[in-house]
């Protein structure tokens, strides 16, 4: 679960979240979308712990102590690691304490089953001797995934995970996310630009303008893989669209 | 592989048509053509005597180049992740970098005495500062998503030294060390004329005193040489450490 109350992260220059409340349930899915600048990275940066917040507080997972996976918008692999070796690092992540160093896997985790099962399971084990530099974008951020995925995080943040890539690998990236999410039931928290893809990956969208939060919306089709089919996906969007609109600078 | 080696003999060649225009222009006594200098260094090679020198002053390279890269790699990587050893080892670097080091050849060799050490020392000089820096800039490159992914794996400091800061810097290094190595030899021909006999500088300024051209060019032809093999090394010494740069699309 991910619990935020009152939480504010400000800029030197301006800008940044204040005032921030949000709740998702253990295993519930969650788009926050926006305007750019509006502060959807901040609040993402400092849920992972990459930020420090200057007011409020947030709690992942019911002890406060969750395994937090990150997926960004640019890939982010190591460009010198192979695509296994890459994975091999969130494996080990699993095994390592909050200090850094690494502690003992949990039993029963083979760490070889573990990268070529991950990689099967996303489709990209015949590339796990590659290099990243080797890769399309689309198999870059699916390897980037199964490295997050290693560490079987409780709460998974993306951050735009999809903006780098061309539509149809979009939607095949947002299929594979939403199976994932059905069968891993790991919360899952996701800031986009893409109106639809903030319906179809969460069952609660959070419209975020100038820093604060200005409204939810409940999506009753979540989390049906047909749901960009059906004609109430797309008065969701209009909704959405409308919703957004009203939060605009320009507006 | 044909098509690598073409351009570069057609290179070769076009330099070599150059040297023997000059020598036909100018006369052979003070620009030897190049047959007659290739027959002087095979025999120079053949006997084995160029080699001594050649020897020399590869090793002399070689160490203080081991030497330089050893103790730039973590003061450079340092002075990237931390501020605190940046403003200590910036300020000096910069102001000791741009000094010309041969100046202070006296000085190590009263310091260091007149042997090897002396000259392996100012070839650390030489190359030492900008070995820093580039690791340096190496580390302060790291684009911030990988920053943050080292971040949420929670990576430790063994893994981001061997999987973060030095893989990141050492594209940067290698670039540096071909750079180094080029200014390198030059000093170490001007250091090689003082208290020693041998080197390719001892051996090619020799000659030059002795108005032996032939053997003269035949030393600046091998020191051409024994550079393109040092730096046809770093090439293959980065292939092999550097393995994903050669798959980039």
């Amino acid at each position: 679960m991910i619990r935020v109350r009152d939480l504010a992260v400000r800029y030197p220059g301006g800008g940044g979240i204040h005032g921030i409340h949000l709740d998702v349930p253990s295993g519930g899915t969650c788009s926050i979308i926006g305007p750019s600048g509006c502060g959807k990275t901040t609040l993402l940066h400092c849920l992972a712990g990459l930020l420090r917040p200057d007011g409020g507080s947030f709690q992942l997972g019911i002890d406060g102590d969750a395994r937090v996976g990150l997926v960004q918008q640019k890939d982010a692999l190591f460009p010198w690691l192979t695509v296994e070796q890459n994975v091999e690092l969130g494996l080990r992540a699993l095994g390592r304490r909050s200090d850094g160093d690494d502690g003992p896997l949990p039993a029963g985790t083979d760490p070889a089953d573990g990268i070529l099962g991950l990689l099967s399971s996303l489709g990209v084990e015949s590339l796990a001797r590659a290099y990243p530099g080797q890769l399309s974008g689309g198999e870059r951020q699916r390897v980037a995934i199964a490295r997050t995925l290693a560490s079987r995080p409780e709460v998974l943040l993306l951050d735009e995970p999809s903006s780098a890539l061309d539509a149809f690998t979009r939607e095949a990236l947002q299929d594979l996310l939403l199976t994932l999410q059905r069968k891993h039931r790991f919360t899952c928290l996701s800031v986009t630009h893409h109106i639809e893809e903030a319906l179809f990956l969460a069952e609660r969208v959070v419209v975020m303008g100038r820093g604060h939060v200005a409204t939810t919306i409940d999506n009753p089709l979540y989390p049906d893989a047909e749901a960009r089919r059906h004609q109430r996906f797309y008065e969701l969007a209009v909704d959405l669209r409308t919703r957004l609109a009203e939060v605009m600078p320009n507006a | 592989m044909r098509s690598r080696i073409l351009p570069g003999i057609g290179g070769l060649a076009g330099v070599g048509a150059v040297w023997w225009g000059l020598s036909l222009v100018l006369g052979d006594t003070l620009i030897p053509a190049p047959p007659e200098v290739v027959a002087v260094l095979v025999r120079l090679l053949v006997h084995g005597q160029l080699l001594l020198h050649a020897g020399a002053s590869l090793l002399r390279l070689v160490a203080g180049i081991t030497v330089a890269t050893a103790l730039a790699i973590p003061i450079g990587i340092a002075a990237g992740i931390s501020r605190t050893a940046d403003r200590l080892v910036s300020p000096v670097v910069y102001v000791l970098y741009p000094l010309p080091k041969i100046a202070f050849l006296p000085v190590f060799m009263v310091l260091f005495g007149l042997g090897d050490l002396s000259k392996i020392l100012l070839l650390f000089s030489v190359v030492v500062f900008q070995l820093i820096l580039a690791a340096r800039d190496g580390v302060r490159g790291i684009p911030e998503e990988l920053l943050f992914a080292a971040a949420s794996l929670r990576l430790g400091r063994r893994d981001r030294l061997l999987r973060l800061y030095l893989p990141s810097t050492l594209p940067q290094l290698f670039s540096a060390l071909r750079i180094s190595v080029g200014i390198g030899i030059a000093v170490l021909f001007l250091a090689e004329n003082y208290a020693t006999s041998f080197g390719m500088g001892y051996f090619i300024m020799n000659n030059w005193v002795m108005i032996n051209y032939p053997r003269m060019f035949a030393g600046i032809l091998a020191l051409g040489m024994l550079a393109a093999a040092v730096l046809a090394a770093i090439d293959a010494l980065q292939r092999i450490l550097c393995p994903w740069l050669a798959t980039d699309r």
